[in-house]
């Protein structure tokens, strides 16, 4: 049986699909857009997250630590992520909370009995289950026995994914799921590598695919400041989705809660330093959209 | 809403939070010294007419629904006069109720500075039978006791009992005839042809309310404000409900529209006065000024909308919306709550609307699971017709409408049962012994030794509890041989005897059952810390509990943190709640019914005992300190319910709900889960779901930006707060603080 690692399970979670649904975000993702909100969602190891505002100062994280990874010095705590092993040992030494391992592993099968628990909830809204991410494709047998015993079960599965994935396992992924949200971030080949890190040929690819495959299917536009909210790439967007009969988007609009996330997980510097819109920013681009000939829905 | 209901609203609203119901206070006490050489119910019945036929009909500018008590405002000497007055004649709620059976609690407060004379005040908390006197008018009733005198089988007592009916129902009968007369006089001297038709149209309905069969929905609603008002400010006591309306009001406002006699509007407007005028007398104002000294201070009236009727028809009307539509149309006010009887497959417009209205913050309406509430009354003993009827006042108690006398409940601190049970039956914090002597704790070799003791605590606290009601209610049957109650007692004529005697065909008492939750957590903190890490000797343990953890501070932020907790749908600390509930209804079942045929009835709720009564405790396993409130109803403790509002949820669905008919949930939600259309699906699919799972009750609220400032103060109390965007999550403690400032003012959608 596979075993995968998630980052968070949310249960009742909202903008992830139809519905009432369980979301299980996959740990690990290939590209690293340079407005991420989820850093902990890039590798695909655990990784230490550490909330100050509870913390005591009272050094025991540090005490249990046998790599020496961890110390207190001059009432603040200093972290060395190279000699951390991501043990946990901080963490359950922690009172108070405030030390957590962001990415535990689970088997395929246990993860869908969680998700069964809910079933009323789904059964009564039209919901279901969503394997989101990171990037739920970077961990592909995991994900794929997940959505087969879910399936199983009877429960409606969804998959969110960035598209960056070989043919093979994206049309194998859709064989198993009843529906994708699929993300579209820059329309420029070049404009893509450089905000995202990884080339936009394959993801349009796969994105083809999906619109010819049947598979009902949402796409989402993260609006991003300065990057991919100009009238050129909008315009560019929206004649692509056109071109593939899609009629709306949904637009996740940039937000900077994130900022204290980066913190975190030790690296604020890595934060990244983007002015949030204005309503009347938003608004505009919104319409811009929509005279493109797509109908943005704000999530 | 009319610029009328809004300027009525607006008096109601400044009235003075000092102010008290002078003038029944003043001919209560003339009618006593009139009527004391009569026996009781003859006492009490000649005292309410005497005060009926001397109140002023007073009718205010701008109403068409009349009658109210009389606000006042006392002279420093009539306030000496006044608390005198009280600490003479006040009944003592806790000796006659039979609230806390080890009398564990020592804050449990009367009302002292509000006038309740024992020989005429009730325990209020009740629903009558009004669509019988809606249909009868006082004057039907008054003839049906007539004519049940020609029995020559009466006994005595029998027949005392009708004469009072009659004294008081002819009372109530020249009560709205004086407000008709009086309609009539100001009509006469009407300044406008506006005026005029009001004062035309006051003196036509009480030409008929109450003493007659209500013939209109107007008539229907002026004659239930009449019963009402009577039985809550004069009569007095607090959480009368109103019942089934959308029931028992639609075929008047049927015949009217049939009629041409009314309006769809204008039934709105008459519902609009209604809520007005009730929460005159809910004890505050909108703005929450204080409590009034009057009888039903703090109460809480409820309307029952929906369900089924007797036959298994669906109860869903226009009224069922104008009910609701009149809440929203209103903003801001308190009363009444809404309950709404869901049942699978019930009208999903009426659903859908109640969940909007719980969807915009409101937190009413609250829904109760028919089927499950019905075989939970069946389960008692109720027969199958009379279960279905059911209503509520409050908080949350069942009720058969007209078949049950007066509320009886008993609070039992579970926590404080398994403070007993780790110390054989010796309080901790008194030293006193309240407990029988159970295991020592020396002895205990694991968690079911503990659970076993438990038990027997928890079966001695309900043996007392018995004896507690079994007094009180001998106490009740000799003291109330008559009441205004009674007369909306479906059998009381038939059987020529007051609730509290045999007029009532069902006696119930609640055993309400506080702090589940505290309780789970505690044993599976115990086992876990004593019996399967084995840290510390159970002697030990409790050693630290006594210190309340000093010096072990970081134990009990351990144990906070890092156990499950109930309310996270997380079996392994849910299985203490379910065996703690089980063992609950077993204990509750094995009681004998009282001699009057009181049965017990097993709840788990707190209401907010478990803030009053947690001053009692002293720490507990779970890592709760001594004297801080514990879990509340069949909540998870505070701060604690991480999973969102399906872990608590699935938490409750564990639990035997199938026998507590009365109780409550609350449940919070984020407001980016309940917002715009797909939101409020969301929510209706909650409700939906968590019935099919076994749910019984639930009331939702919507986390607002006054939890959230206090999140920011205390972090670690509101670790369950989560900010999700697309994707995006985290705790909102964990937030910088200006984002935080920045969702508290404009952006509580986020969470």
């Amino acid at each position: 049986m596979a075993e995968g690692i998630l980052f968070d399970i949310q249960r009742l979670s909202v903008g992830n699909g139809p519905g009432i649904r369980t979301t299980a975000f996959l740990k690990g993702c290939q590209l690293r857009c340079a407005w991420c909100h989820n850093p902990e969602s890039h590798a695909p190891e655990p990784d230490l997250k550490y909330m100050k505002n509870i913390c005591h100062f009272c050094g025991h994280c540090a005490r249990a630590c046998e790599s020496g990874a961890l110390a207190l010095r001059d009432g603040a705590l200093a972290y060395d992520g190279a000699a951390c092993t991501r043990c946990g040992a901080c963490s359950r030494a922690c009172p108070y909370g405030a030390m957590k391992i962001s990415g535990y592993r689970i088997g395929a099968e246990a993860l869908a009995a969680l998700f069964l628990r809910d079933k009323e909830y789904y059964d009564a809204s039209g919901g279901g289950i969503t394997l989101s991410g990171g990037e739920p494709m970077a961990q592909p047998d995991f994900l794929g026995e997940v959505l087969e015993l879910s399936g199983q079960m009877g429960l409606a599965t969804c998959v969110d994914t960035s598209g960056y994935c070989p043919d093979g396992a994206f049309a194998a992924m859709l064989e198993k799921t009843d529906m994708v949200l699929f993300d579209v971030k820059h329309m420029d080949p070049a404009r893509h590598l450089e905000y995202t890190g990884v080339d936009n040929a394959q993801i349009f690819q796969n994105l083809i695919t999906l619109a010819g495959s049947g598979k009902p299917f949402c796409v989402r536009f993260p609006m991003i400041p300065g990057y991919n909210d100009d009238e050129e790439n909008i315009a560019r967007t929206c004649a692509m989705l056109r071109g593939l009969h899609v009629e709306s988007v949904d637009v996740s609009v940039f937000h900077d809660y994130y900022l204290a996330k980066y913190a975190q997980m030790f690296r604020p510097e890595d934060a990244p330093d983007i002015r949030p819109y204005t309503e009347e920013e938003i608004d505009q681009r919104l319409e811009l959209i929509a005279r493109h000939g797509v109908k943005p829905n704000r999530v | 809403m009319k610029e009328r209901i809004n300027r009525l609203r607006k008096l109601y609203m400044e009235s003075p939070t000092r102010a008290i119901f002078l003038e029944r206070t003043l001919l209560l006490e003339e009618a006593k010294r009139k009527y004391e050489h009569l026996d009781r119910g003859s006492l009490y019945a000649a005292a309410m007419a005497y005060v009926l036929d001397n109140m002023e009909a007073e009718i205010r500018e701008d109403e068409y629904i009349v009658s109210t008590m009389k606000q006042t405002l006392l002279t420093e000497e009539q306030e000496e006069w006044y608390a005198e007055l009280c600490a003479d004649n006040n009944f003592k709620a806790v000796l006659l109720m039979g609230f806390d059976p080890l009398r564990i609690s020592k804050s449990i407060g009367e009302q002292d500075d509000i006038y309740y004379p024992e020989w005429f005040c009730s325990y209020g908390h009740n629903v009558g039978d009004y669509p019988r006197v809606l249909k009868l008018g006082f004057s039907g009733l008054a003839a049906e006791a007539r004519e049940r005198m020609k029995d020559p089988a009466l006994g005595g007592t029998q027949k005392t009992f009708l004469e009072n009916c009659i004294v008081v129902c002819d009372a109530m009968t020249r009560f709205g005839l004086r407000y008709s007369e009086k309609a009539r006089e100001l009509a006469e001297g009407a300044q406008t042809e506006e005026e005029r038709r009001r004062f035309r149209t006051i003196e036509e309905t009480c030409k008929v309310s109450p003493g007659l069969p209500a013939q209109t929905f107007r008539q229907a609603v002026q004659s239930v404000w009449f019963f009402h008002m009577v039985q809550a400010a004069l009569v007095g006591c607090r959480d009368y409900s109103f019942g089934r309306i959308d029931e028992y009001l639609y075929p008047y406002y049927k015949a009217d529209l049939e009629a041409g006699r009314i309006t769809r509007e204008e039934a709105l407007e008459i519902i609009e006065e209604w809520y007005i005028h009730e929460s005159e007398f809910i004890g505050y104002a909108f703005d929450v000024k204080g409590m009034k000294r009057i009888p039903n201070y703090d109460c809480i009236q409820y309307i029952v909308l929906g369900g089924t009727d007797v036959d298994g028809r669906e109860v869903c009307n226009d009224i069922s919306f104008l009910a609701m539509e009149a809440w929203m149309d209103l903003e801001n006010i308190k009363t009444p709550q809404i309950i709404v009887r869901w049942f699978r497959g019930m009208n999903q417009d009426l659903l859908d609307c109640a969940v909007h209205m719980n969807a915009a913050g409101k937190s009413t309406p609250s829904f109760f699971n028919e089927e499950l509430i019905i075989k939970a009354l069946v389960q008692y003993g109720v027969a199958e017709q009379d279960a279905r009827i059911f209503a509520y006042y409050g908080c949350n108690n069942v009720v058969i409408p007209g078949l049950e006398d007066n509320l009886r409940e008993s609070w039992h601190n579970g926590p404080k049962y398994l403070e007993l049970a780790l110390h054989a039956g010796v309080d901790p914090v008194t030293q006193k012994r309240i407990g029988p002597k159970t295991m020592a704790p020396g002895d205990m070799q694991g968690i079911e030794d503990v659970l076993g003791a438990f038990r027997e605590q928890l079966a001695h606290a309900l043996y007392l509890d018995r004896q507690d009601h079994s007094r009180c209610d001998q106490i009740w049957h000799a003291m109330k041989p008559f009441s205004y109650e009674s007369l909306f007692g479906t059998d009381c004529i038939a059987k020529a005897s007051s609730l509290d005697a045999e007029g009532s065909r069902y006696r119930h008492c609640n055993i309400e059952f506080m702090g589940i939750a505290t309780l789970a957590d505690s044993l599976y903190a115990l086992n876990q810390v004593v019996f399967v890490e084995k840290r510390f000797t159970l002697p030990e343990f409790l050693e630290i509990l006594a210190q309340d953890w000093a010096g072990h501070e970081e134990l009990a932020m351990h144990i906070r943190n890092h156990y499950p907790k109930y309310g996270n749908d997380d079996d392994a600390v849910d299985i203490f709640a379910k065996r703690v509930g089980d063992m609950l209804v077993e204990e509750v079942g094995k009681l004998k019914p009282l001699y009057n045929g009181r049965k017990a009835y097993a709840s788990f709720y707190s209401m907010m005992w478990h803030r009053h009564m947690g001053v009692d405790v002293g720490a507990t396993p779970d890592g709760r300190h001594a004297y801080e409130p514990f879990s509340e109803n069949l909540s998870g403790t505070y701060g604690l319910e991480k999973n969102g509002p399906i872990g608590a949820l699935n938490s409750a669905a564990k639990l035997p709900l199938d026998w507590t008919p009365s109780g409550a949930h609350n449940v919070k939600f984020l407001p980016a889960t309940v917002k715009g259309p797909e939101g409020e699906a969301r929510l209706k699919a909650c409700i939906n779901a968590y019935m099919e799972k076994g749910g019984h009750q639930i009331m939702m609220t919507v986390a607002d930006a006054e939890e959230l400032k206090r999140a920011k103060e205390d972090p670690e109390a509101y670790q369950n707060l989560m900010v999700r965007v697309f994707g995006f999550s985290d705790y909102f403690i964990s937030l910088w603080p200006d984002q935080q400032d920045e969702i508290i003012a404009r952006d509580t959608m986020v969470l």
